[in-house]
């Protein structure tokens, strides 16, 4: 039996996409709900609970990024030029973020500078991740595997719209995380914010759904098509997430409104995969066109399947080393 | 002698980018054709923050860095022990594997 290599590279790229979104997602967010906290002693608690776990969370972008670059060439030369300002400024972001990360704990005098570096970073890496997900999702103009289009390609309506819709989501996913590893009087805090905050994240949710299904017809053929009866589930478990989280917090669950988020963005992930399959890069550059050399792909694939699984269990280990309640006054581990 | 290193770091690698062109693989691909589908503008653009943020955060690094040494290491002399968590008690590491 012969392996479809380029639908297992999309699916190893998916999942490094995927982790990365909500793993960085929920650490950016942390830098996002920092601006509704201005206690030191709270913000401290806040950064202690992501300092031990947050560059691992990185790493997925560097496999996601070295993926494609090895096994989709043709998108890692399109998407990424196609979307150049966005990518350099969310470096720039992330750069401003981790120094922040170090040097916060650290400092006196200029802590507040580096406050600002932490809250500025985490919402242009988070803004500009956004405004590449509406980009990619518009399309890119391809010609002979060449990106053709203008350095401004990127920006529109739409884009920036996903811009702040990713900030919703990660600034949700960063509250649950904080229900999830705080207790007592910030515990409470995170509760009551997290309640705007998903009606929030429901509502751009739903706006972007809509802004896809009528501005592009493709998608809207592929979701109302023959297959409408499969994808319906998708929105439906969307609305029956959020009432669960709106439950659970009312129960006073502790994990579950986290969990509960991490489902919206799985089922987030799973309608753009909807939206845009076969294609890796609409409008109609699909995964195997865009595949490097099988030989390439297999030989990429060797290393993967060695390394992926090592990645995966330390980053568990982490995240179990570090487990438990964070609480003022707790050594950090920067 | 302090910044030596770093220059010597530098050189070496000016040297190998210098020195490879008109290469980017060396005898196989050459530099004009792996160029990416960016105009010059754009490449400036960035270049000119990538410099700004550079200096901005390698200053402040170098700033600490000198703050740190104009202060000295300090003599810990105080012995702490953590029945709890040994691996962070401070002893000296000649009776760490007791």
């Amino acid at each position: 039996m012969q392996i479809d290599l380029p639908m297992v590279w999309a699916a190893i790229i998916g999942l490094g996409v995927f982790l990365y979104v909500v793993l960085d997602g929920f650490d950016l967010g942390i830098g996002l709900l920092f601006p509704f906290f201005e206690d030191k002693a709270e913000r401290d608690v806040m950064l202690n609970t992501v300092a031990p776990v947050w560059d691992g969370n990185e790493t997925f972008l560097v496999l996601g990024g070295a993926g494609l670059y090895g096994a989709f060439p043709v998108v890692y030369s399109t998407l990424l030029p196609a979307n150049y300002l966005p990518l350099i400024l969310m470096v720039v972001g992330l750069i401003f973020r981790g120094a922040a990360f170090e040097l916060r704990v650290k400092s006196k005098r200029t802590q507040a500078l580096w406050d600002l570096a932490f809250i500025s970073g985490s919402a242009l890496a988070a803004f500009c991740q956004g405004v590449v997900l509406g980009s990619l999702l518009q399309g890119i103009r391809i010609e002979h595997g060449q990106f053709v289009g203008g350095p401004f390609d990127w920006l529109s309506a739409f884009s920036v719209f996903c811009g702040m819709g990713v900030l919703v989501t990660y600034a949700t996913l960063g509250c649950g995380w904080l229900i999830y590893k705080t207790d007592g009087e910030l515990q409470r805090k995170m509760r009551s914010l997290m309640r705007p905050m998903v009606g929030v994240l429901l509502a751009v949710v739903a706006l972007v759904s809509l802004w896809t299904v009528l501005g592009l017809p493709a998608v809207a053929a592929r979701w109302f098509g023959s297959g409408m009866a499969w994808f319906m589930p998708v929105p439906l478990l969307v609305v029956a997430c959020v009432f669960g989280i709106f439950r659970a917090l009312r129960l006073r669950h502790e994990a579950m409104p986290f969990l509960l988020t991490l489902a919206i963005c799985f089922l987030g992930f799973t309608g753009l995969v909807i939206s845009i399959w076969p294609n890796i890069v609409p409008p109609s550059l699909s995964i195997w066109d865009a595949s490097s050399s099988h030989s390439s792909q297999a030989f990429a694939l060797v290393g993967t399947v060695i390394v992926l699984p090592v990645i995966l269990v330390y980053n568990a280990m982490q995240y179990r080393v570090f487990r438990g309640k964070v609480r003022a006054g707790d050594a950090g581990y920067h | 002698m302090g910044p030596s290193g770093l220059v010597a770091l530098i050189a070496g690698w000016v040297t190998t980018e210098v020195g490879r062109q008109p290469w980017t693989v060396y005898g196989v691909l050459r530099t004009v054709d792996s160029v990416s589908p960016i105009g010059t503008q754009q490449a400036g653009v960035s270049l000119l923050i990538l410099v700004v943020v550079y200096f901005l955060v390698f200053g402040m690094g170098v700033y600490y860095m000198m703050k740190l040494m104009r202060r000295g290491p300090s003599l810990q002399t105080e012995h702490v022990d953590d029945p709890e968590y040994p691996g962070l008690s401070n002893r000296a590491l000649s009776q760490s594997f007791k």
